[in-house]
């Protein structure tokens, strides 16, 4: 069902096998199977409440789980100290203490963080409103978010996780913020991990994305096979496709038109029934979610 | 970068953060230096004069610095009681402020362990606090002694330095333990919970049972221990490592 796994090896920053975590009787992972390698930028999507914070919370050895776990090569909750030396996140772009100053919390920074370069937060800081000595409370809910970003990115750590970065800022910040990210942070050894329930918003950044739903994981394809594997057809018609042996993973009746997605169908045995296009993020997100879990 | 190498920045956060930590002993020596000016050139005035008879007599002299002395005692006395109490606010508010704020996710989000954090609290209470105490105290003597101030010092600090770390092994290290842990926990009002768990302790004891309990558990400690013992050191340590582990367990917790 369109579900890849890529294969585990010694490189990649995350492995995940078999994660499970429950709050009190409730499941809120089942069977998690997810890795990430280095030169990534990774969309895990899902609707609210299906696990995705969670996840990351497992990731960034926040909570106790139960399965294989493995970043950087150690158990994230035992060796946190020394991981959050290699990997860094925002958890909440409201969290930097507000009644600091600004060059007061770079120095805290730049004496505790090994990989953190004061000249580059600085350059970061430039071209931006914020001034040095200004405490962190009177700056603008969009200001505090640049900064803590810019904290982040003048941190050489080589991956990266981001839980709705953007939540609650204006279209403007978001873009500059995604832009920054691809500009300032990304390269091939350097990976991101970014949830997010606009789908839309982040597309264009992403090279993979996994699909996430009521604690598991129900897509994981990189963006490439987003042109190579799936196809929308757009047909005035009603077709009934049991009868030509192949089967769209989604259907959706619109007034004057129906859409349907397949997955793994050539486009050109496509074609007689309508016009076929290469369908959105959101398009196979619907779909995903519209189908049963564990079908 | 190791733990210790980060310590000083977090020593110096806390330091920025609380601001009554130099503040309230800059307070302090203000007063003491407005009150010799006074006394050089103000209102202030001893009430008394020397007779005229006695003037030569070098005994007045010697009795009047001990009165000096004396006064000067109990303003030490005082400068100590005050920084008892912003340690105890300081020790109530230094986690709990970082939750008010949801700052805490920002710091854990640092290579900083949750011991090395609990500990640079602890450090700001139980050592910074008491070298302020300290240094305060020797300013106040130079500013009232001038060039005698080595000598006066010299009396004061070998009976009260060797009482001052006793104080702080047996009452302060308990009480600063509990009211850190008080502040790791308490979902409103960690100055409420401080207080009036004790308070429903000593009652209960008092009430119904002997209340040998909560004089040498609470009690003693707060109002002077008389012979410094082995048994109630041992209690306030256990406790105290009781109070310190539950709170760096409850800040690991923090997500």
């Amino acid at each position: 069902m369109g579900q890849e796994q890529s294969a585990g090896n010694a490189q990649d920053f995350v492995s995940v096998n078999n994660l499970t975590k429950m709050y009190g009787s409730k499941t809120v992972l089942h069977d998690v199977d997810l890795n990430i390698g280095e030169g990534e930028i990774v969309g895990l999507i899902g609707p609210n409440g299906a696990g995705k914070s969670t996840l990351l919370k497992c990731i960034m050895g926040l909570i106790k789980y139960s399965g294989d776990l493995s970043v950087f090569g150690g158990d994230p909750v035992s060796n946190r100290t020394r991981l959050l030396e290699n990997m860094s996140y925002i958890a909440d772009v409201a969290s930097l203490p507000g009644w600091m100053k600004v060059d007061d919390l770079l120095a805290f920074v730049r004496d505790t963080h090994p990989k953190f370069e004061m000249a580059r937060a600085k350059e970061l800081l430039t071209d931006t409103p914020i001034s040095i000595g200004a405490r962190i409370e009177t700056l603008s809910k969009g200001m505090k978010t640049r900064l803590h970003l810019a904290i982040i990115l003048a941190i050489n750590t080589d991956f990266l996780i981001l839980d709705e970065p953007t939540l609650g800022l204006d279209v403007i910040v978001r873009r500059e913020f995604q832009d920054r990210l691809v500009q300032d942070y990304y390269n091939q050894q350097r990976s991101i991990l970014i949830t997010t329930h606009q789908i839309d918003e982040v597309e264009s950044i992403l090279t993979r994305v996994v699909f996430i739903r009521e604690g598991r994981i129900t897509m994981d394809f990189k963006i490439a096979d987003l042109k190579t594997r799936y196809s929308k057809v757009i047909t005035d018609k009603n077709i009934v496709f049991a009868e030509a042996g192949i089967k769209p993973i989604y259907q959706r009746s619109l007034p004057e038109k129906t859409e349907l997605i397949f997955v793994d169908v050539d486009p050109e045995k496509l074609k007689e029934y309508g016009e076929v296009v290469r369908p959105s993020l959101e398009d196979l997100f619907v779909a995903t979610n519209s189908m049963t879990v564990g079908e | 970068m190791t733990a210790i190498t980060k310590l000083p920045a977090l020593l110096k956060r806390e330091v920025l953060e609380h601001k009554n930590l130099w503040k309230v002993p800059a307070i302090l020596i203000g007063i003491s230096a407005l009150v010799k000016l006074s006394l050089m050139v103000g209102n202030l005035s001893f009430d008394f004069e020397v007779p005229k008879q006695l003037e030569l007599d070098n005994t007045i002299d010697t009795a009047l610095d001990s009165v000096i002395a004396t006064s000067l005692n109990s303003m030490n006395y005082m400068i100590m009681m005050v920084m008892f109490i912003v340690a105890i606010f300081y020790a109530l508010a230094c986690l709990f402020n970082e939750r008010q704020d949801e700052s805490v996710l920002f710091w854990r989000s640092l290579p900083i362990s949750d011991s090395l954090t609990v500990a640079s609290k602890l450090i700001i209470a139980l050592a910074v606090i008491p070298v302020v105490i300290v240094l305060s105290q020797a300013v106040v003597a130079l500013i009232f002694f001038g060039a005698d101030a080595f000598e006066y010092l010299g009396t004061y600090y070998s009976s009260s330095l060797a009482l001052l770390v006793k104080v702080i092994l047996w009452s302060m290290l308990p009480v600063i333990a509990w009211c850190v842990f008080c502040s790791s926990v308490a979902s409103k009002n960690p100055f409420l919970m401080a207080f009036i768990a004790p308070i429903i302790l000593i009652l209960v004891d008092k009430l119904f049972l002997d209340g040998v309990i909560s004089q040498t558990f609470i009690i003693n400690r707060l109002t002077g221990i008389s012979d410094y013992t082995t048994m109630p050191l041992i209690w306030g340590l256990v406790f105290s490592g009781v109070c310190i582990a539950l709170t760096i367990t409850k800040r690991s917790q923090r997500i």
